[in-house]
């Protein structure tokens, strides 16, 4: 499994989502809030090393904008 | 860089929280509240009714243990109070206190404004006024009714917080080997992660009609500016990328640190930092108290130490690791071998 792969695999979990696509719209997410921000930048950090701030987050339009901050 | 406070024991410690509990899943209206909850761990708190006072929870607090150590109020001879919502913008506190405890009025009194490092910023601060006006007895008090200036309708803060006050009782030995290590940072350009942007008397920032206005952010939390303002994003970064190597840096020094108590944000930050510190080889134990206490701000680091371990002893060193608003931290390492650890009570 590559890393974007693992990555949609992670987000899927933290969003609830079973067939979480890369296309998928952040603002058609059932669950988009400061809590589910705040798993993102837990998983960029403890998973994969990476230091993210929520704003950044905050502003992605669709699930491959968050991969593309975290991978 | 860690400091040496040579000579301070930490004789007891207990808490006292309000009878009041409010369960999270019971809050009406709060459409995603279980996942909040399994993120944030938090299940129930101890919440103070509107007539509750800090110095309330703390005065039940500190007539316990005076009477549980069989300690005379006339013997002692400083008393500190931190906490970030005092009885009154002024005067201080820790004067009131020193009047309803009857503590002789050559007593050192005096507050500190800090919440969620402040146990650890009030032992630092005591232990070394006592060694240096050779002070023998001590009280540190903390506290904070939080619950209070959060907005009902903010849905995040409105599940994170719970009431409590504590009191330390802190003796000046002669004995070389009861060694109280600390440790301190501040970054004051995070001020606005944990703020409540209006509650002076004065100067840009005092309070105003029109300021205390209910407004809706864009996560349609709703506060006013009399309410704090808690920014999840800066505090979970500030927190877990400086508590791990400030925790790390401290054991490298010290050597038989057993037991590692943080302060009780919420689950996710605790989380990932203990798996940061676990991955560095750091096998401390974390005790824990969110799940029933949530987060009690200045008195969370004592509520873990008293709902974990009372009538318990604590073998080793015990590294107290508090942090958050300022922003700032604040580590002591202190052996609590010999300490009296009380059961928590209620007011």
């Amino acid at each position: 499994m590559n890393n974007s792969k693992k990555i949609l695999k992670d987000l899927s979990i933290i969003l609830e989502k079973k067939n979480l696509k890369e296309t998928d719209k952040t603002s058609e997410l059932k669950h988009f809030d400061s809590v589910i921000i705040l798993q993102i930048m837990n998983l960029a950090k403890t998973t994969y090393e990476k230091q993210i701030d929520g704003p950044k987050i905050e502003k992605c339009n669709k699930i491959s904008d968050i991969i593309n901050l975290i991978a | 860089m860690i400091k040496n406070i040579k000579g301070i024991e930490v004789v007891g410690i207990s808490c006292c929280v309000p009878k009041k509990k409010i369960t999270n899943k019971n809050i009406p209206n709060h459409s995603n509240i279980a996942r909040i909850i399994k993120t944030i761990g938090i299940e129930s708190r101890p919440v103070a009714s509107d007539e509750i006072c800090t110095s309330d929870l703390v005065l039940k607090s500190a007539n316990h243990i005076l009477k549980k150590l069989n300690w005379k109020s006339e013997d002692i001879e400083i008393l500190i109070f931190v906490s970030q919502t005092p009885d009154y913008l002024t005067p201080a506190t820790s004067g009131i206190l020193q009047d309803k405890l009857q503590l002789k009025k050559s007593t050192l009194v005096l507050d500190i404004n800090l919440g969620c490092s402040g146990y650890t910023h009030g032992l630092i601060v005591i232990s070394s006024l006592m060694k240096n006006l050779n002070l023998k007895k001590g009280l540190l008090a903390v506290g904070d009714v939080t619950t209070q200036l959060v907005n009902k309708d903010d849905k995040v803060s409105n599940l994170l917080f719970g009431d409590a006050g504590s009191v330390t009782a802190i003796r000046n030995v002669k004995n070389d080997l009861e060694n109280l290590y600390c440790d301190y940072y501040s970054d004051g350009s995070g001020f606005q992660d944990i703020i409540v942007p209006s509650h002076s008397l004065a100067g840009r920032n005092k309070l105003s009609n029109p300021q205390i206005m209910n407004k809706k952010d864009i996560k349609k939390n709703v506060r006013s500016n009399a309410n704090i303002f808690l920014n999840g994003s800066g505090i979970f970064n500030f927190a877990i990328n400086n508590i791990p190597r400030f925790i790390k840096d401290i054991s490298q020094n010290i050597k038989n640190i057993k037991f590692c108590f943080l302060h009780q944000a919420n689950k996710m930050i605790q989380d990932s930092i203990e798996d940061q510190l676990n991955r560095n080889k750091n096998k401390f134990t974390f005790p824990k108290s969110l799940k029933n206490f949530g987060n009690t701000s200045s008195a969370s680091i004592p509520i873990t130490i008293c709902s974990n371990y009372a009538d318990k002893k604590l073998p080793g060193y015990s590294l107290l690791c508090g942090f958050g608003v300022g922003l700032s931290i604040s580590a002591v390492v202190v052996n609590l071998r010999k300490t009296k650890i009380f059961k928590i009570i209620k007011l």
